[in-house]
């Protein structure tokens, strides 16, 4: 997913920023020294406990706070450069929006200040509300919108100019299953696209899921910066993961693995369906069966005009993973899932032959099994 | 262009979806009403809606001026601090265009307002009038049909006269030019001005008119006059005369009438010269002597328009004032929080109405005798308040509309205009560079 070309979207030099009291004298240093580059083309994390300066940090690139020290550029110019922000789409930790409009009127009112055109602005959010889930909300007021929907049409409303740069706050706080999935897939295909997206959340495994590159920030430093697949392999250990083999087969493979490590130094079990493909399943088959809701439905993938060139022309939408996943059948729960597995001992090699880190970005497709790895485990 | 419309329009949409301008409306229409009502007069129908029109619209556009500083205040803060400002700042648009969209939007709702205010005055007088006989009736519909111009005589130059009046006294030997101080100068101004207005029985006084032109509209124009005499019970006789030389017709006009009220009499169009310009001249008969104040003593009134003149007049105005305090209650709404900006934007409101009282206890610190420090903060504070204010000073249009006195576009631009929009200008500036320069995060209540 990261970008080919080498130019970088955010560059941030030396920053520091300083909040002051009512008397001038120092009150918080919110962010200290901070040197940044954000690829053109990558989907870029944010990480840090409360108050560790990431909020501070978009504030400046939105130019809603100014640098006590250093510099900050977005696309080469100066965050508060107007036409710098044409590129660039921004949902907020909160949804901020006008509770006495209604979504679709949000979404005009925003894509007049965007300079788009009647025709763009009528058929984007159509198709931004039907892949937010809330083209049956579309005439409602804000004002009546629960926390999540109130997300995602903010969402919407940071695509509508279809942005260069997306910067998305907690992008998925707040949003059911569901909408957690869609926006990882959105993110995911903008990142196809080309498009860089700075993304901050406190649910690390959605980081782990879709970003390229991270950077931790602690007490307003930076701690650490890099590649998720990087940052995260654990060079010291392997995991492999296949199909059910025979005891004896499994065994064997055992027995050799132990007389080159310790019996104890082998994990083995296995791999049960995580939570959130269970409830995807569930509810998109519902969501099939056109179920009745007032909530937000499942969405219907990615608009159109957010896509590749090559569905750049079909009026619908990409059904996605979603879709898929809709035509399968549920299992009856995770626990009689894992139940069905194999037995244990097949298992522990499952968890021996994949590697631990997950976030490989160096994996085009996750049922490929590294042949250099495999090399060296039959050596 | 499109970007300043559309905030412009968002704003008027949620001024009439939360409620806000109907609430507002509601508010001064009814007051509005509610003193036309509960107003009393003599019983003459024109006089009593000259008199109920006067108060209700005097007081009701003062509300309306509050109001709208109040809710101009409410809609920035509440958008910096609900942190939609926010969000439409992380889009192209400059905080200018934000700005100038908000104070059009407001205006807007306030031109809505002001034009229901207006309808509200004029139903208001339509059922008064009902319970009135036919030939009342009749007689208003005249009186308020037709806006007159107010012409004023040409009025001698009094502190001239006091300092040529000062300087013989020192000639003469009678004033030491080292003490004339200003309450010396005072007392001689005063002098001089009680004998401008006084008229002894048997005298003559005579005041210059100039039109401009003969005027074109009616038949007559009207001379109204008032005198003031010690003998308030005893009528009051003499006779006006107007006669140009080298214009053939002449009017002449013995009346005996009561002091202290306001006549009108007729004088027929043809005893005006085309230039306009002629010397109307008083004979007393009085037997003791009149007064006649420089102010209010004569004025000659000629047709100039009809009554929707005047309301197009007075809305064009009243607009241009709203357009201010829209402005100042913005900016105040940007620089401080709700209850702040509401506080000192309405203070200086009160200060800008109130300011004749003010620069009259200024006129009396400074005057006559040496001022104490306290007296000099007194000074400094009042002298800044006024000119803080002094922008947001209604224009003088419930007088002249509810005596059916062509508003004087003239007058106010002489007196009014300039220091309005020079306000205006200054505050939209400084409204729009609060909100360009200031971090928006830290003008948000409760920001670190």
């Amino acid at each position: 997913m990261t970008g080919t070309s080498i130019e970088a979207a955010v560059v941030g030099e030396n920053l520091s920023k300083v909040f002051k009291d009512f008397w001038g004298r120092n009150k918080v240093k919110a962010l200290s020294d901070v040197d940044m580059t954000i690829p053109k083309g990558a989907i870029f994390g944010l990480l840090g406990p409360n108050g560790a300066g990431k909020s501070t940090l978009i504030k400046l690139m939105l130019g809603h706070l100014y640098p006590t020290t250093g510099r900050l550029a977005i696309f080469g110019k100066p965050p508060r450069d107007v036409a710098v922000k044409q590129q660039m789409g921004y949902l907020p930790e909160r949804s901020f929006f006008y509770k006495h409009l209604t979504s679709a009127e949000i979404l005009k009112y925003f894509g007049m200040i965007l300079n788009l055109s009647r025709e763009q602005i009528a058929s984007r959010t159509g198709q931004l509300l039907e892949m937010v889930g809330l083209e049956a909300a579309r005439d409602r007021m804000a004002g009546e919108f629960s926390h999540g929907m109130g997300r995602r049409l903010g969402l919407a409303q940071a695509l509508l100019n279809d942005p260069d740069l997306l910067i998305l706050d907690e992008p998925t706080a707040g949003l059911d299953p569901i909408g957690c999935r869609e926006v990882k897939d959105l993110i995911i295909t903008l990142g196809k696209r080309g498009k860089t997206v700075l993304l901050t959340s406190h649910l690390l495994s959605d980081v782990e899921d879709v970003c390229d590159e991270i950077m931790l920030l602690y007490g307003g430093q930076v701690q650490t910066h890099g590649k998720v697949g990087e940052l995260l392999r654990d060079r010291n250990r392997l995991r492999l993961e296949f199909p059910v083999v025979s005891d004896e087969t499994l065994e064997s493979a055992l027995a050799a693995l132990a007389a080159e490590i310790s019996p104890d130094a082998i994990v083995a079990d296995s791999p049960i369906e995580d939570l959130e493909s269970y409830f995807l399943k569930i509810v998109a088959q519902r969501d099939r069966q056109e179920h009745d809701t007032a909530g937000a439905r499942m969405g219907r993938g990615v608009a159109a005009y957010l896509r590749d060139d090559q569905y750049a022309d079909h009026s619908l939408v990409d059904t996605g993973v979603l879709d898929t996943l809709s035509r399968e059948q549920p299992t009856e729960s995770p626990s009689s899932n894992a139940s069905a597995e194999p037995q244990m001992d097949a298992a522990a090699l499952t968890d021996l032959i994949e590697p631990v880190d997950s976030g490989d970005d160096d994996d085009d497709d996750d049922d490929k099994i590294d042949t250099n790895l495999l090399d060296d485990l039959t050596k | 262009m499109r970007q300043t419309l559309t905030i412009a329009r968002l704003t008027f949409l949620l001024s009439v979806r939360t409620r806000m301008l109907w609430g507002t409306l509601v508010l001064a229409a009814g007051v509005a009403a509610f003193i036309f009502f509960v107003s009393t007069g003599d019983g003459v129908l024109v006089n009593e809606l000259q008199l109920r029109v006067q108060y209700s619209y005097a007081i009701s556009y003062s509300l309306l001026t509050l109001m709208i500083i109040a809710t101009a205040c409410f809609t920035v803060r509440s958008q910096i601090d609900g942190r939609q400002l926010h969000l439409l700042t992380s889009r192209p648009i400059s905080c200018g265009r934000i700005w100038l969209g908000q104070w059009l939007g407001l205006l807007g709702s306030a031109a809505v307002i002001e034009v229901a205010l207006i309808l509200t005055l004029l139903g208001c007088a339509w059922t008064y009038g009902q319970s009135y006989t036919d030939d009342q009736i009749s007689e208003a519909q005249s009186f308020y049909g037709i806006v007159k111009h107010e012409s004023h005589p040409v009025e001698i130059a009094l502190k001239e006269l006091t300092n040529v009046r000062i300087d013989n006294l020192v000639v003469a030997g009678k004033l030491d030019r080292g003490k004339v101080d200003v309450a010396t100068w005072k007392r001689n101004y005063e002098k001089i001005q009680r004998a401008d207005q006084l008229l002894a029985p048997g005298a003559e006084k005579s005041w210059q008119f100039d039109l401009g032109a003969k005027p074109t509209r009616g038949d007559v124009v009207d001379l109204k006059f008032r005198f003031y005499a010690n003998d308030s019970r005893s009528l009051i006789n003499g006779i006006w005369q107007l006669s140009t030389p080298g214009h053939p017709e002449s009017y002449r006009l013995e009346f005996a009438v009561p002091p202290h009220q306001y006549i009108t009499e007729p004088i027929p169009l043809s005893a005006i010269p085309e230039s306009g310009q002629f010397e109307l001249t008083l004979l007393s008969q009085a037997k003791s002597d009149i007064i006649i104040r420089r102010e209010t003593g004569v004025r000659i009134y000629h047709a100039t328009g009809t009554l929707w003149h005047n309301v197009t007049k007075a809305f064009i105005c009243q607009m241009i004032h709203l357009g201010v305090t829209v402005a100042v209650g913005l900016m105040a709404g940007i620089a401080f929080t709700f209850p702040v900006a509401s506080f000192l934007a309405i203070v200086l409101y009160f200060l800008s109405i109130s300011s004749g009282m003010f620069t009259d206890v200024l006129r009396d610190l400074t005057w006559g005798h040496d001022i104490s420090l306290l007296e000099r903060v007194g000074v400094v504070m009042i002298s800044s308040g006024l000119w803080l204010a002094k922008g947001l000073q209604p224009p003088g249009v419930a007088d002249d509309a509810s005596s059916a006195v062509s508003i004087s576009l003239a007058r106010l631009s002489s007196d009014w205009l300039p220091g309005v929009l020079v306000y205006g200008i200054v505050i939209g500036i400084l409204g729009m560079w609060l909100l360009s320069r200031k971090e928006l995060d830290k003008l948000t209540s409760g920001a670190a």
